[in-house]
């Protein structure tokens, strides 16, 4: 064929009725101007040259790839990039709207809330590196499972995680996180004292105490998140909240030259030493990630998606599940029996025991690299044992 | 992470942890005792209305008597409490010279442009300058013990009212002596009566910039009602508390609150390690305690009957 008619048609199937997004793959000078027409163009390093490759969006050495590089690599990169951008609009809702709502209470004078270094770190410093780690390295399900079920795939197609409901979801939120925060701390402050002396704290006290609540807030929920835990997610996550304990006691423990205004001198420590101060934060925190919660739990028990019952299936077996294991009894439709699903009751060996005699199990040996070069992020952790079981089942960055 | 094996028993045991923590804070705030006297003096049946009416005098002094019905708790916190004052507001509590205040002279001379227009006053630099300092809350109280028919003096505790890192670290005078001088060639805020250096002759610890009610004073109030605290009754008689009995608050009625239609109170309260009475934080703790209780009932049962159906 061609060129021309190679394009021609990836532009007939780009504007049929659905829009699809479209992939266009080839190795030689002649799949180039599909390979640009399309929206996501592949090009194989063949014996035709470079031509292909040149022009593409992602280049592999051979065809095979392309199976780990759609079902494995796209799936991650989507999951973690809107998880990535929804999170992001998230936490500054959570992060603003506080401060919009204390306008009401100062006049409408534009008075901030928070003290400017925690305007300029927050975005910054405080919650900046948990949500990169987060976006390079989540794997919310193993990479073996992902490679031989191609149906995973159906949980995200249509853009499904970037849709008007999700995105109102995180928005509806963030706000009322927002409010639980600012509201909480209102009441506490409400024209009484708080510390065993009698003293009264300022606005500034009041300003530190949504902002600890809030930076550990939205902390945890990206916590919450996180299905696949390394030592680096361990070290930003509560690194993060470590460094913004720390900054926020050097911040006002000392009289800084520099300044011409002291008023978060002190501020953190008074705050700190405030017994209700730390059971406002408490529970400000637990009030704020309540309804998330509640709402995971119950969508997975009542309404699971595909992903989330081979989830359910994984940590039940702990890496057990091997290549061999046939997914399709783990995709029981809702309304079947229970049995079939995959479930974290061991307490229940009948039910269990009744579950593996649809399944095979294979103990995992290890398996060939297809790396080229040792990837950099290839650590495993403690905490996911059955990564360990998989052998080359390490994140790989490379295909 | 978030299997129900974990959360359903979590959210339980967090839920009954909150309950119990509710109900101690919930105990802890009913035992506080609170009095509350408004003395704006908008009412004509008020003690106070006379301080109000044109033609306002100085130094109007009036007396508001109440009676103790059961021993009020020491040590007693006496407060004064203003509404619909918006210290919060941005310009305002900006207005203030931190260098000043930390005792640098040569701002003295030339005080910084955020305390416009409470900057120079007749050409010469106001020292305390700023719209925060020059509105200083300049009511007095004396409080009475009317025994026998007589007036017995209630000692008043001013030491220790503002924070010790204020007091001690961040506001500090001009190293002059005497303090007088270091004041040569500027004005005291408009407001005010006295100058920074006459705000407590007696002691020289509570004097200038140092004096706790101008530190109280300095420190800005986050919500529009707010409370400052004035006093402690800690010493002698009183020492266990205010006994039962009849008592007069003798108040210096200078500050005027009734053209922004706020108010004025004074408050006796006692404080407990939580501080004053607060019923949000028990009652919060309650509600997000039994709420976890039930939620983690809630998706037992949902669990129950969506995962196991029936049994074989």
């Amino acid at each position: 064929m061609a060129p021309l008619q190679k394009a021609q048609i990836v532009k007939m199937i780009k504007t049929s009725k659905e829009h699809p997004i479209t992939l266009a793959i080839g190795d030689g000078a002649n799949d180039v101007s599909m390979i640009l027409e399309a929206h996501v163009g592949i090009g194989i390093m063949g014996k035709e040259g470079r031509q292909a490759v040149r022009n593409s969006d992602y280049a592999i050495p051979k065809f095979k790839h392309l199976k780990k590089m759609l079902l494995v690599h796209g799936h991650y990169y989507y999951i973690r990039i809107s998880e990535l951008v929804q999170y992001f609009f998230y936490k500054n809702v959570c992060f603003i709207f506080p401060q919009f709502l204390y306008q009401f209470f100062c006049g409408f004078s534009q008075q901030p809330l928070y003290d400017t270094a925690y305007l300029t770190l927050y975005n910054i410093s405080f919650t900046s590196l948990p949500i990169l780690v987060y976006s390079l390295m989540e794997q919310h399900i193993n990479m073996d499972i992902l490679k031989k079920d191609p149906s995973l795939y159906k949980d995200i197609a249509k853009n499904s995680l970037l849709r008007w409901p999700t995105f109102i979801y995180w928005t509806v939120l963030g706000v009322y996180d927002a409010i639980v925060m600012f509201f909480g701390a209102y009441f506490l402050f409400d024209n009484t004292t708080f510390t065993s002396n009698g003293q009264m704290f300022g606005n500034w006290t009041f300003g530190t105490l949504v902002f600890t609540v809030l930076v550990f807030t939205v902390t945890f929920k990206l916590v919450l998140d996180t299905h696949y835990w390394t030592w680096i997610n361990h070290f930003v996550i509560w690194g993060s909240l470590v460094f913004f304990v720390l900054f926020s006691l050097l911040w006002g423990g000392i009289i800084w030259p520099f300044l011409n205004y002291q008023r978060m001198y002190y501020v953190f420590m008074q705050m700190l030493s405030s017994g209700p101060a730390w059971l406002s934060i408490i529970l400000l925190i637990t009030a704020g990630l309540l309804p998330d919660v509640v709402k995971k739990v119950i969508w997975r028990a009542m309404w699971p998606t595909i992903t989330e019952r081979i989830q359910d299936a994984d940590k039940l077996y702990k890496g057990q599940l091997s290549e061999f294991t046939p997914l399709a009894s783990l995709q029981a439709p809702p309304k079947a029996g229970g049995r079939r699903r995959g479930s974290e009751n061991q307490r229940n060996p009948r039910r269990s025991a009744a579950f593996s005699k649809k399944l095979m199990f294979t103990r995992w040996q290890r398996r060939p690299d297809y790396c080229t070069f040792t990837p950099l992020l290839r650590l495993v952790d403690g905490h996911s044992p059955h990564h360990n079981a998989y052998g080359g089942a390490e994140p790989e960055t490379c295909v | 992470m978030l299997s129900a094996g974990v959360v359903i028993p979590g959210f339980f045991v967090i839920g009954l942890a909150f309950i119990g923590i509710g109900v101690g804070l919930l105990i802890t705030s009913r035992s506080i005792q609170v009095l509350e006297l408004d003395y704006t003096g908008t009412e004509t049946n008020s003690p106070c209305y006379k301080c109000t009416t044109p033609p306002v005098q100085n130094n109007c002094v009036c007396k508001l008597n109440f009676t103790i019905d059961t021993l009020f708790k020491g040590p007693v916190f006496f407060y004064y409490s203003l509404t619909n004052y918006f210290q919060s507001q941005r310009k305002y509590g900006a207005s203030k010279d931190y260098n000043q205040l930390s005792g640098d002279l040569t701002y003295f001379k030339s005080p910084a442009s955020d305390c416009d227009p409470y900057q120079y006053a007749n050409g010469k630099p106001i020292v305390p300058c700023g719209s925060l300092a020059n509105s200083m809350f300049n009511d007095t109280f004396k409080l009475y013990q009317i025994i026998n028919g007589q007036e017995k003096l209630v000692p008043f505790d001013g030491k220790g009212i503002a924070w010790w890192t204020d007091y001690n670290i961040k506001y500090r005078n001009p190293d002059y002596s005497p303090l007088k001088n270091a004041f040569n060639d500027t004005v005291k805020p408009v407001f005010w009566s006295k100058a920074a250096y006459e705000l407590d002759t007696s002691d020289a610890t509570n004097n200038g910039f140092v004096n706790q009610d101008f530190l109280v004073w300095m420190r800005r109030a986050a919500l529009p009602n707010f409370r400052k605290l004035y006093r402690r009754i800690t010493e002698g008689d009183y020492k266990d508390g205010l006994p039962v009995g009849n008592y007069s608050l003798e108040i210096s009625y200078n500050y005027p609150v009734i053209s922004f239609d706020g108010t004025k109170k004074a408050t006796f309260s006692n404080v407990s390690w939580m501080g004053g009475q607060n019923e949000f934080l028990g009652i919060a703790y309650l509600v997000i305690g039994s709420m976890c209780v039930v939620m983690s009932i809630v998706m037992l049962i949902v669990y129950a009957k969506f995962r196991f159906p029936d049994d074989d």
